[in-house]
């Protein structure tokens, strides 16, 4: 089962690294001209000969293939002329911004949403039940990164209380604890933005699974064994309520991967989202290439440990 | 009087009722607007007046024309993008589902990689190199989509075929094709229904998301791309008519989608609940 | 220690007229400590409800009480009602593929009620839980097994032992044998059996022979009880026709007859009938039947000798307005001679010597014997073709010779054996079959012509013009027989004597025509005296079988009891000797 999956992510892998490699390829004209065409950077005829002479431009296709993916082994993406350092310097110094506004925003998201999900499914039909469904229901149909928006005319432009935008004061100096409240308030907003927006999905799906296993009958079960309320809706319903939850959670992954993305872009948040904001401006490709590839990388890894996850979490999945 | 169901539901009949103002805004906006909204001749950033009513933006366009063209070009992707990668997604997804042997692993083979595959990445790759115009970004993106559908469809097409009425049908001589036409298409309408409203309302966030990230076709007028612009403006003050609009409309449109597409969900799964009492 | 006093347990349904669904209605019974009872019932008769209204999870409205060594549950808060559940009384819900919580072991859900309940450690608990498992016959080292790991016989242990954890005075099963192979289902009972050697036990059940081991039985139809007594007096004797109608459709081990199920539906809660709720299928109503529902009372038992419940239903109460299954015919001590002439010498021979015996309302009696025994004699006799010398026939407490020709006739009536004899051969089928209503006359012509074409539909018989006009040498002895019988059940009679009806007949058109008898007795509701003088045919059509040898009514009784344990020597010649396999089994087991 594992080795089927992880085929599969090999496969996928594969085809995103062929892709990465055969697109510039595939442009007419010269692949160097569809990699720093359009960069501010004066290609003169030396850097010109450097480059085909480093992406073995001269030699086969196959070699060529190889070469690339041995420099993708070796931690090699590419130079970003725009950026003046190595791909790889430029993702990951972006990367630990992009991990702190996630891990905030999703681990907030995932607790609140469980939470309100369970205890909203189990008094369906009740007063909290129908106002927490109708407000998520709303929110669920407001795309995050407008949410965004208006979490800055409001708080930022209006009530100017937090930053608009950026991830710490720059020249401010701040140290130690100056410099971790600074870190803080300029993550508020953005991670609220992305918390809320993911929020509302997983509260209705976590709604509709405690629905639906609320008339299973190991509920009745517990429940004949005199089990406190709790129990049964922890135990019994949210537990067995949870794997397709977390399922659609791994099938939204490119969604909310995307919406990282969007929401870094409308905070300037400096992560690899923001990052590819402006790669995408200046039409750095080397750095677009490299961010797409780390992207790809995180994802199918996050994908992966979820898939040996499920099992702990339900076990009836080693059964199937 | 018959009440269509749909229109028992409250949360339905708002989210039509939506859908199909937006449509009628986006269906007449040439009748409708007094300005061309690429025509740049206004004073640039104007506030709103009686002549301009949501004023003009960065280079003299009048805003509420490019708020009604906008919503054209959204719904216009939307639907486009639905239609397509739903085409794709039933085709692939039925044929696998019906065919059977060697075709069926190859094309589930094939969807269990693309659903494995960040497609938001493959998206943006794409578009960075060939920078599409709007109609080549509709092909790319219903080209990206299509596989988590077909999973459902194949899933559904291997239930439908263990009913007794496709057994009866093969044994009074039915073939794959007949099949598929009599039998499993016409099943499959309700959910290919959920699902195509599931997937424009994807489309029309991805619209404006792409819009955001700067990979949008900038040459057309887009809800999304109307809010990138209005954004890097907003600390002017401008972002009450320029921002504003264009968001509440992209809100209520995808609201629309979402609240129609909570109510296919449910009846189907309904449907589906009273047929077969299993969850899995 | 259970005592549960007119419980009523009803629903709000905005889709119902009165808006009301009433699930259990006036249920009352008590079960002593240590006793065992079985509630039985179709699905849909309330048993689970009854159940779960006893543990307090039925929801809806509960009304009545139920006392739990003396304290009413129904006063009980939830907090109360939690420790009551599980510590005092246990349930072991239908084994469905949920009904464990499938994230868990088996040994997490043993020991769960043990320490949340504050029992014991979870040390303890667990020892506790491998204890129990092996108490109940699985190995310990299922106590990691997840549910889906169990196969259903397992799951109904682990569940068994489940109920068993905290040391419960009460247990509740509901189906604990339902789709269960047979050896699996044989441990089951086998458990039960030892669990309600410790502590009291309430099995509710579909099957009759799930609960049959149990002390008490109590029959349970849309919500109301039927009938409720000692199991097996209920069993072996059912009272309420309903009672008899649900064994008659369960296939016991040693049923012979073929199986059948009871005619009609069972009425929908949200459209209960007024009066008694068995009376849409009921074949013995009458007017109060439908007017109001009966009380649950004592009745008369007919014990194995013949003795009567003296204090007012300790063994036995029904709810019946008519006192249980109705007697349709009673006869006391017939006697008919008839002179032997034979050469020169007359003799005078016994044809019937004493008989008596009684039909309930829809049941079907053989009445087995060889020729020349006396059975035509007795058919004739009960038919009023012959008078009796002496004795009595009553039929529906009425003297039969009391009763006005036409009206009796309209309600007894016979098929004959030789069904060429039995027409005028100068008639066609129209006139055969409309024979009996111009006799009874009081009816217009195309009305008779209408009924005679319904009832050969009714017996799978074309219904033409050119059948109608059809004589009866035109038609097979199959067909033949057909008429006659199409002739007999024209005027919807009550009691239908059936002589040999297929002793001329071919075995394949035997089959079909007595399948049609039964089929036509169970939807109509009649009663039938089937004679025959073959032993093997009675037991696969007879709810009970009367033995006859010249002239005497040597052995009558339940027809599996006639059957596997016959009585009387001439009765067990008559088994023992009957050809095929059975007779050989019986012969080298006896032997």
């Amino acid at each position: 089962m594992f080795g089927k999956r992880l085929i599969e992510y090999v496969i996928a892998f594969m085809a995103l690294i062929i892709l990465n490699f055969v697109m510039p390829r595939l442009m007419p004209g010269d692949p160097i001209d569809a990699i720093y065409g359009n960069e501010l950077v004066a290609l003169t005829p030396e850097l010109r000969e450097q480059l085909r002479a480093q992406y073995l431009l001269d030699q086969s296709i196959w070699s060529q293939f190889l070469h690339y993916l041995y420099s993708i082994a070796s931690g090699d993406l590419g130079y970003s002329y725009a950026g003046k350092a190595p791909v790889i310097d430029i993702v990951a110094g972006a990367l630990p911004w992009t991990i702190l506004l996630v891990g905030t925003a999703l681990f907030g998201a995932i607790t609140i949403a469980l939470f309100l999900g369970i205890e909203s499914g189990w008094r369906r039909g009740e007063r909290l039940d129908r106002y927490l469904f109708a407000i998520f229901s709303i929110i669920n149909g407001i795309p995050g990164f407008f949410i965004g928006m208006i979490l800055i005319i409001i708080f930022a432009l209006n009530l100017k209380v937090l930053p608009a935008g950026g991830a710490i004061t720059h020249y401010a100096g701040y140290t130690g604890s100056e410099y971790a409240i600074d870190v803080a308030r300029h993550l508020i907003l953005p991670a609220t933005a992305l918390c809320v927006s993911e929020l509302s999905w997983i509260y209705l799906l976590m709604r509709g699974g405690i629905i639906s296993v609320i008339n299973e009958p190991f509920i009745k079960t517990g429940m004949l064994k005199g089990l406190d309320d709790r129990t049964i809706r922890y135990r019994y319903a949210a537990r067995n309520a949870l794997l397709p939850v977390f399922t659609r959670i791994g099938i939204q992954i490119s969604q909310i991967v995307a919406g990282i993305l969007i929401i870094e872009a409308v905070f300037t948040y400096p992560g690899i989202g923001y990052l590819l904001h402006d790669a995408l401006l200046t039409r750095d490709l080397p750095l677009i290439q490299g961010i797409l590839l780390i992207v790809t990388i995180s994802v199918l890894a996050i994908n992966f440990t979820m898939d040996i996850l499920y099992p702990r979490i339900d076990p009836r999945i080693r059964h199937v | 009087m018959y009440k269509p169901l749909i229109l028992r539901s409250r949360g339905a009949t708002i989210g039509l009722t939506l859908i199909v103002l937006i449509f009628l805004i986006a269906a007449f906006a040439p009748f409708i607007c007094w300005f061309d909204p690429w025509d740049y001749s206004s004073t640039p950033l104007q506030r709103p007046s009686s002549v301009h009513p949501l004023g003009t933006n960065a280079i003299g366009q009048d805003i509420l024309s490019e708020l009604m063209y906008g919503a054209r070009t959204s719904l216009t992707f939307g639907l486009s993008v639905s239609a397509i990668s739903l085409l794709l997604s039933v085709l692939i997804g039925v044929y696998a589902g019906i065919s059977g042997g060697i075709i069926e692993s190859i094309l589930m083979r094939i969807t269990d990689v693309a659903i494995a595959i960040p497609s938001i990445v493959v998206i943006i790759l794409v578009a960075a190199y060939l920078q599409p115009n709007l109609f080549q970004l509709i092909l790319i993106l219903s080209l990206l989509s299509w596989q988590y559908g077909a999973r459902t469809f194949y899933a559904q097409t291997l239930s439908l075929k263990q009913r007794g009425y496709i057994s009866a049908a093969r044994n009074f001589g039915a073939g794959n094709g007949y099949l598929t036409v009599k039998h499993l298409i016409p099943d499959l309408y309700p959910i290919m229904l959920a699902g195509f409203i599931i997937r424009a309302r994807y489309a029309i966030f991805m619209e404006a998301g792409l819009a955001i990230i700067g990979i949008f076709d900038p040459t057309t007028k887009s809800l999304g791309l109307l809010m990138h612009h209005a954004m890097e403006f907003a600390y002017m003050g401008t972002w009450l008519w320029w921002l504003l609009p264009p968001g509440i409309l992209l809100a209520l449109t995808i609201l629309g989608f979402s609240l129609v597409g909570y109510y296919f969900e449910e009846t189907i799964d309904l449907r589906h609940r009273s047929m077969s009492s299993g969850r899995f | 220690m259970l005592e549960i006093n007119d419980l009523t347990l009803q629903y709000t349904a905005d889709f119902v007229e009165s808006g009301i669904i009433r699930v259990l209605d006036g249920i009352s019974f008590y079960l002593k400590k240590g006793e065992s009872i079985g509630i039985i019932g179709e699905s849909g008769s309330g048993k689970t409800s009854l159940g779960m209204a006893v543990m307090g999870l039925s929801g809806g409205e509960v009304s009545g009480e139920i006392r739990f060594g003396g304290v009413n549950l129904l006063d009980l808060t939830d907090e109360e009602m939690r420790v009551v559940r599980w510590n005092r009384i246990s349930m072991v819900m239908q084994n469905t593929g949920n009904v464990l919580n499938p994230a868990y072991t088996v040994e997490e859900q043993i020991t769960e009620p043990i320490t949340k309940h504050g029992l014991d450690s979870k040390i303890g608990a667990q020892e506790r839980a491998s204890l129990l498992l092996r108490e109940v016959g699985l190995d310990s080292d299922k106590l990691n097994a997840y549910p889906v790991e169990l196969s259903g016989g397992e799951r109904q242990q682990v569940l068994i032992a489940m109920a068993l954890a905290n040391d419960p005075e009460l247990i509740i099963m509901d189906e604990p044998t339902a789709s269960l192979d047979v050896l699996t289902r044989r441990r089951i009972l086998g458990l039960l059996d030892r669990i309600k050697e410790e502590r009291s036990l309430l099995v509710i059940s579909h099957d009759a022979s799930t609960v049959a081991s149990l002390e008490n039985l109590i029959v349970l139809y849309s919500g109301r009880v039927m009938e409720a007594g000692k199991t097996d007096l209920l069993l072996k004797d059912p009272r309420h026709p309903y009672t008899r109608d649900l064994l008659r459709a369960h296939p016991f081990m040693d049923t012979t007859k073929d199986l059948q199920g009871i005619r009609g539906k069972m009425p929908t809660l949200y459209d209960l009938p007024t009066g008694c709720r068995f009376s849409t299928r009921c074949t013995q109503k009458i007017a109060i039947c439908e007017e109001r529902p009966p009380e649950l009372t004592g009745c008369r038992v007919r014990g194995e000798d013949g003795s009567q419940d003296g204090d007012g239903g300790t063994y036995r109460r029904i709810a019946c307005h008519r006192g249980g299954i109705h007697t349709l015919l009673q006869v006391n001590s017939l006697n008919k001679e008839y002179q032997n002439r034979s050469r020169n010498r007359s003799r005078t021979v016994a044809a019937l010597n004493d008989i008596s015996f009684e039909l309930q309302v829809g049941e079907i009696v053989a009445l087995v014997g060889a020729t020349g025994c006396g059975k035509s004699t007795l058919a004739k006799v009960v038919t009023r073709i012959f008078k009796p010398d002496s004795g009595e026939i009553f039929y529906d407490g009425e003297e039969i010779h009391a009763i006005d020709a036409k009206r009796f006739h309209k309600d007894v009536q016979m098929i004959f054996q030789d069904p060429l004899d039995a027409v005028n051969t100068r008639f066609h089928v129209l006139k055969i079959v409309r024979e009996p209503l111009e006799i009874q006359g009081k009816i217009e012509k195309q009305e008779m012509i209408r009924k005679v074409k319904h009832t050969l539909d009714e017996i799978n018989l074309p219904s033409d013009d050119i059948f109608l006009k059809k004589y009866p040498h035109q038609l097979s002895g199959g067909e033949l027989q057909r008429v006659t019988i199409a002739r007999a059940l024209i005027t919807d009679p009550k009691l239908l004597i059936a002589d040999e009806p297929t002793a001329y007949l071919d075995p394949s058109v035997q089959a079909k025509i007595l399948k049609l008898l039964m089929r036509m007795q169970n939807t109509r509701g009649m009663t039938m005296l089937f004679i025959t003088h073959d032993i093997a045919l009675a037991r696969k059509v007879s709810d009970r079988i009367f033995v006859m040898r010249e002239g005497d009514l040597v052995e009558q009784g339940v027809s599996s009891d006639v059957i596997y344990s016959p009585k009387h020597v001439y009765t067990k010649e008559l088994v023992y000797g009957a050809e095929g396999a059975a007779g050989y089994i019986y012969k080298s087991i006896r032997s």
